[in-house]
């Protein structure tokens, strides 16, 4: 199953190392003065330094980076905050991509490879996490094909809708570079919800336990295809609509108008409860995964790519057959278009947070940071070692 | 390669343990009273006076949130003759360790229990607010509580009614402090999420605000600065209280792309620092009330 690449030996690890050590001096201080202390014989017993997640640490605001691989493999990590690219190991050279906003995972015909932004963000509700690690390639799954990516705060679903399969690995051990796989499934969406598996299957949508068995509700849906996981539910696409099953176990089908071009993939903001996908030639759906409700907005052209930053103007963003960023404001219908920046015959790759899309140049190891928000305003170019062929905003 | 250079770092990790962490479980017959926070940790220290050790858990400058504890301090704390939490689903990291002894039967002592707590909301979710201590009125119910949970343990503290004093003075001076403070100005424009209670004892306004990140201050628009623009002019305040990584770059890019004047300053917490005013609990909100009291009297 795994097939660790080499793996970097990054510098930066024993720092944090000896960090840990630093601050268990700090810790164990109490309010008396010392006597000897209990003999460390059994270095497992300190093996966890304290801290917070072991080789990361936590930041003020979001880590976001760029993580890029070439159409040979040559794969590179651009700081978006300081400005760096550093290279990474190379991979196997993509034909296919996704990412959950931390994990880049790529595939040919033959085997899927995991990379590591090394930056992600946790929710907590009330308060975020933000940690930053050493980014790195973490190994390979056997198995290829058109990919998925999805992550809770535990667990990493990879799915290969074209075979009808899907994995769920321990997303903490994927953060120390190991791939662990605890379950694995037939299914052609598998997303994991809390400390369970939503999976769209043959037999509809099933939610499942941790391990992949059947443990509560199952719904009718046809053909199932695309999902992402809200703060309001686990969305499964379907022939007709879409299913969303939420915190309690409990499952709905929110059906589309009879006829409509359904979506087969969603894509939002992380976390946000409103969605996009492609509606056919129209334009984009959103569906609002929280009020049950799907809205169709049409475009002048038919779209390549969209998603849904679902902030209070309500943007989408997207990428339009002439390769052209064009974003929406839902809330008032505003459109803002930029020139042609996208290959139109490629897939394009998009990818944005709460105050920046990035869309890949057609022509050149270039990426291009739009300002949604500020009428799809070209804010930055940034020029990587090669075209990217594969890319993630991570730290998200 | 890599795991062999992690094991030797580790080994030294354990080592220095080794050195230093037997303050009290070994030579020390007094009993052992552990702490998950280093806010509660400094309070309960002046309680107990000398009538107990104190074990910390959370390390100086760590978040409570998500700070873990060694297999060696999980055991000691099975060991404790009374637990003290913070609760609320603060400790998120440590939770597990004070429920396995609790079940171990040490009695556990929940500040959040001795509280009238306050709720957090966002449009998605809620629930309580653990961020007690920003309200020296309610660490007053938490150490009266205290008292008497130390007592039922065996533990007899020497400094309550000092320690109580002191809360009481800390209470008077920040309100005389905020005081001074216009009322139309008493608006914390913050991405600090801590002082809930803070505001809920003296009368101030939280005015949650989209903080621009990093890449927004790269090449940023009046666009992306808009809703910090518009709460800050709706607060009528000259200081924002932000944790940022390029304060200075923010009230540039404030002022340059939208003409709004304002001080960033950041405030403490939710932990103590190894040195310095948030050293101790009084000392960090002493100093936050001079932080607020200045931030927002400058004209």
């Amino acid at each position: 199953m795994n097939e660790p690449t080499t793996r970097r030996a990054p510098a930066r690890l024993l720092t944090t190392a000896a960090i840990a050590a630093g601050l268990a001096i700090g810790l164990t201080a109490c309010s008396t003065g010392g006597s000897s202390g209990p003999a460390a014989d059994d270095p497992t017993a300190t093996a966890k330094p304290h801290g917070y997640v072991e080789g990361a640490s936590e930041a003020q605001e979001p880590q976001v980076r760029l993580l890029a691989v070439s159409a040979t493999g040559a794969t590179a990590v651009h700081d978006l905050l300081g400005g760096e690219t550093t290279e990474l190991d190379r991979i196997d050279a993509p034909e296919h991509s996704a990412t959950d906003g931390r994990f880049l995972v790529t595939s040919t015909g033959e085997r899927t490879t995991i990379v590591d932004g090394g930056a992600w963000t946790v929710d907590h509700g009330d308060h975020t996490h933000y940690y930053a690690a050493e980014p790195r390639v973490v190994g390979t799954v056997r198995g290829g094909g058109p990919v998925e990516v999805h992550s809770s705060e535990t667990t990493t679903t990879i799915t290969w809708p074209d075979r009808g399969e899907a994995v769920a690995l321990d997303r903490a051990a994927l953060g120390q570079g190991d791939v662990e796989e605890t379950a694995r499934v037939d299914a052609t969406v598998l997303l994991p919800f809390g400390e369970q598996l939503v999976a769209g299957t043959t037999d509809g949508v099933r939610v499942l336990d941790a391990d992949g068995a059947p443990a509560g509700a199952q719904q009718a849906c046809a053909d199932p295809a695309g999902g992402i996981v809200t703060r309001a539910g686990a969305v499964v696409g379907c022939a007709d609509g879409a299913v969303i099953v939420d915190a309690d176990g409990g499952a709905a089908t929110v059906a589309l108008p009879a006829g409509a071009d359904r979506p087969t993939a969603f894509s939002a903001r992380s976390g946000r409860p409103t969605v996009a996908g492609l509606a056919g030639d129209r334009g984009a759906w959103l569906l609002d995964s929280r009020e049950r409700s799907w809205r169709l907005v049409e475009t002048e052209r038919p779209l390549r790519a969209v998603t849904a930053v679902d902030d209070e103007d309500e943007h989408l963003v997207a990428v339009d057959d002439r390769g052209r960023v064009v974003v929406v404001t839902a809330s008032t219908g505003a459109v803002a278009t930029t020139d042609p920046l996208v290959d139109p015959d490629g897939r394009p790759l998009l990818q944005l947070d709460a105050q920046r899309a990035y869309v890949t140049d057609a022509s050149g190891a270039r990426v291009h940071e739009v300002d949604f928000a500020d009428g799809a305003r070209v804010a930055r170019s940034i020029d990587l070692p090669a075209a990217p062929v594969a890319f993630a905003e991570v730290g998200l | 390669m890599r795991r062999a250079r992690i094991a030797a770092a580790l080994a030294l990790a354990a080592g220095v343990v080794a050195a230093t962490a037997g303050c009290s479980s070994a030579g020390s017959d007094r009993p052992l009273v552990a702490v998950t926070t280093n806010i509660l940790g400094d309070v309960v220290t002046e309680v107990v006076g000398d009538a107990a050790d104190v074990m910390v858990l959370m390390p100086p400058g760590a978040d409570p949130h998500s700070f873990e504890v060694s297999a060696q301090e999980a055991a000691r704390l099975r060991a404790a003759d009374l637990v003290v939490e913070n609760g609320l689903g603060l400790e998120e990291g440590v939770a597990r360790h004070v429920e396995a002894a609790a079940s171990d039967g040490v009695p556990v002592f929940t500040a959040g229990d001795h509280v009238e707590a306050l709720e957090w909301t966002t449009e998605d979710d809620s629930g309580p607010d653990p961020h007690l201590w920003t309200d020296p009125a309610r660490m007053v119910d938490v150490v009266e509580a205290l008292d008497g949970a130390l007592r039922d343990a065996g533990v007899e503290p020497s400094g309550t009614d000092a320690y109580l004093d002191e809360l009481a003075a800390l209470d008077t001076a920040m309100s005389d402090a905020f005081e001074g403070i216009p009322e139309d100005r008493r608006a914390l424009v913050t991405n600090h999420h801590v002082f809930g209670y803070l505001a809920d004892r003296y009368g101030f306004r939280v005015v949650g605000a989209v903080i621009p990140s990093g890449t927004t201050l790269a090449s940023p628009s009046a666009a992306d600065l808009r809703d910090l623009a518009s709460a800050i002019d709706e607060a009528g305040v000259p200081t924002i209280f932000a944790d940022l990584s390029q304060p200075a770059r923010l009230a540039e890019v404030l002022a340059d792309e939208v003409d709004v004047h304002v001080a960033i300053r950041s405030l403490a917490t939710e932990s103590l620092t190894q040195d310095g005013d948030a050293s101790t609990y009084l000392g960090m909100m002493r100093s936050n009330t001079s932080a607020i009291v200045d931030g927002l009297s400058i004209s």
